[in-house]
């Protein structure tokens, strides 16, 4: 007996499936071939003949469809499946109202299809020309600043599992057959690349064949060089639409009248661009802005790690201590850097970006003197306290105030309950929110061998804290801050209002300023 | 003492049985005592003074200058030169206060 949902799903299928047949099409049970008619770009109505599927996905994706006959002398090229199925629709579609539900919409999609592929399909900026080649399990690495001007052979390299192939900028002259053919091709000339710029294609690369067509006056020096066994990639950049597209091939040389065969292989750009391509607006403009973190233990080291991931390269991280392994469970840096200075393991860590590090620098010192607080202020765009230490803070917010240099502090209370961050110094008519009374509780544990009581704040409180940090400290390096001077979070609801609802609070002067 | 002192000359501590005769009279001892009386007036003022700045003022007049004119006794940097205490931004009650308080983690 299947299940009310079943049964609902099989209704939708066969109400499709019926409706199917009222446009004509003829249905075995498993496949619906039927008409499709549509209007050639030049005037002329034309009646195609398609194949449709409806299958365990429907109707969560569309019916698959494929083209028997197109009504006329057409070439499919692009936005199909290399099974031949059409793609229809992009995969944002809303389901609820999506429009391959309705048969008569359907046809009218696949006829559109038709119509567009007739045009050439003009202004489309897909680049997706892998899609239309088997897949190659290799990914392909390329920095595409770095090759901006290169074109013919370079060399590759491969990582010890055969799984990264990375395309390099060194260029290699293109390889000649050995004198005596037993020998076989140098090491030096095998694993090359072909780079080369193929243009806007007038359709897709789908094999050999396409592939030398493609390369145009490229193809025949492909042709030999991969038939000799010298490349074994090509990375071919392509416009479409106005879009810029890179597609890595990988080639397997086939017996010697057989043609080599084409796999597509996922490519990536390691350029910066790319990478920091993620990183959030306005990333770019933090590059060189400088902040100092003073404490990288759970909250500063999460911090350190979002601040540099949001842009800001120039990072100072003071602490004394080292990591211990109590410590990982709530840190950023992770078991192999036990013994290392907290900063290091930080750095370390942050260095595992595949970003530049060298303008993060570390200090196994915290801040002990106002001359230093004073000159540390004095150096850096922004001073983030992440000590927790009433000395530490209590200098550093009094420096904040006596230079009108910005400092942000950041800090968990109630055991992770409560989440906080001040900035320093106040401007005209700011207040800090009051503080958070401390709560008598049982007495914390201590780490054996490890003196101060270890706090009950869980990790992902310290993930709150961080947040909150970050917000008012990248709000201050934007030049045009807009924040109150304190952010508060209430993570779980207290008994003392008004810390008895969850949610962030703000001082009340930023609420009538904002109002 | 004093004017036996000033009759026979010091004891010379370099040679035994030797004294240092001294030229100065009576008047003179009369006006160097008079001078040590005034200095060591001077000294106990600046002493007593509670307020940094003035009793600078007056180690300064006591010490006056080296040989060479330098001042001995410096003014100190939040003293002005007439004995009042410059406007300075100390840490004052509220200025080291943390807004969050206590019990805190990071």
């Amino acid at each position: 007996v299947s299940s009310s949902w079943e049964q609902g799903l099989a209704a939708e299928r066969d109400t499709f499936r019926a409706a199917l047949g009222g446009h004509g099409f003829a249905d075995d049970g498993e496949l619906l071939r039927g008409p499709v008619p549509w209007r050639h770009p030049d005037g002329r109505q034309l009646t195609a003949t398609v194949d449709v599927r409806i299958d365990d996905r429907f109707p969560f994706a569309p019916p698959t469809v494929q083209v028997a006959d197109p009504g006329m002398d057409l070439e499919l090229t692009f936005h199909r499946e290399p099974n031949g199925r059409l793609c229809l629709w992009n995969s944002d579609e809303q389901v609820d109202a999506a429009p391959w539900r309705e048969p008569g919409r359907f046809l009218e999609q696949v006829g559109g299809w038709l119509a567009l592929t007739a045009a050439g399909w003009p202004g489309d900026a897909d680049c997706d020309l892998e899609r239309y080649l088997p897949r190659d399990e290799r990914m392909v690495l390329y920095d595409r600043t770095a090759l901006a001007d290169t074109a013919g052979c370079v060399r590759t390299r491969t990582d010890r599992q055969s799984r990264l192939v990375t395309i390099t900028t060194q260029r290699h002259r293109q390889p000649f057959a050995p004198r005596k053919a037993r020998r076989g091709l140098p090491r030096r000339d095998q694993h090359l690349a072909w780079v080369a710029d193929i243009g806007a294609p007038a359709r897709p690369i789908w094999d050999w064949n396409s592939l030398v067509a493609a390369l145009g006056s490229d193809g025949p020096i492909v042709d030999r060089l991969v038939r000799l066994g010298a490349v074994d990639f090509a990375l071919l950049h392509y416009r479409r639409g106005g879009q810029l597209g890179t597609v890595a091939l990988a080639f397997q040389r086939g017996g010697p009248t057989a043609a080599p065969t084409v796999g597509a292989c996922e490519s990536a750009d390691t350029s910066l661009t790319t990478r920091t391509l993620r990183a959030g607006p306005g990333n770019d403009q933090l590059t060189d802005r400088s902040v100092a973190v003073v404490g990288v233990g759970a909250v500063g080291s999460f911090l350190a790690d979002a601040l540099y991931r949001s842009g800001v390269r120039r990072l100072a991280l003071l602490d004394p201590e080292r990591l211990r392994p109590g410590n990982v469970i709530r840190h950023l840096a992770g078991n192999a850097y036990i013994g290392l200075a907290k900063v290091d393991a930080v750095k370390a860590h942050l260095s595992a970006l595949g970003l530049d590090v060298t303008t993060v620098t570390s200090q196994t010192m915290g801040v002990s003197t106002p001359v230093e607080a004073v000159g540390l202020l004095a150096g850096h765009d922004l001073v983030v306290d992440a000590t927790a230490n009433a000395r530490a803070t209590a200098m550093l917010g009094w420096a904040a105030e006596q230079t009108g240099r910005p400092m942000v502090s950041i800090c968990l209370q109630r055991e992770g309950a409560v989440a906080r961050a001040d900035r320093f110094p106040l401007r005209g008519g700011e207040q800090h929110l009051d503080p958070v009374p401390r709560l008598p509780g049982p007495p914390l544990p201590r780490e054996r061998g490890c003196g101060d009581p270890v706090s009950l704040t869980p990790p992902v409180a310290v993930l709150t804290a961080v947040e909150l940090g970050c917000r008012l400290a990248l709000d201050q390096l934007t030049g045009d801050p807009r924040l109150p001077a304190t952010l508060l979070d209430v993570r779980v609801a207290q008994a003392d209002p008004p810390y008895d609802r969850i949610g962030l609070l703000i001082p009340a002067d930023h609420l009538a300023s904002s109002a | 003492m004093l004017p036996k002192v000033a009759t026979d000359g010091l004891a010379d501590p370099t040679l035994p049985d030797k004294t240092i005769a001294t030229k100065a009279t009576a008047a003179d001892f009369q006006t160097a005592t008079a001078r040590i009386d005034e200095a060591a007036k001077l000294a106990r003022a600046a002493l007593d003074e509670p307020d940094e700045c003035k009793a600078a003022v007056k180690w300064r007049e006591l010490l006056g200058k080296t040989s060479e004119g330098d001042v001995v006794f410096p003014m100190p940097e939040y003293c002005n030169a007439d004995g009042t205490r410059r406007r300075t931004s100390g840490v004052t009650v509220g200025a080291t206060t943390v807004p969050a308080g206590s019990g805190r983690y990071a």
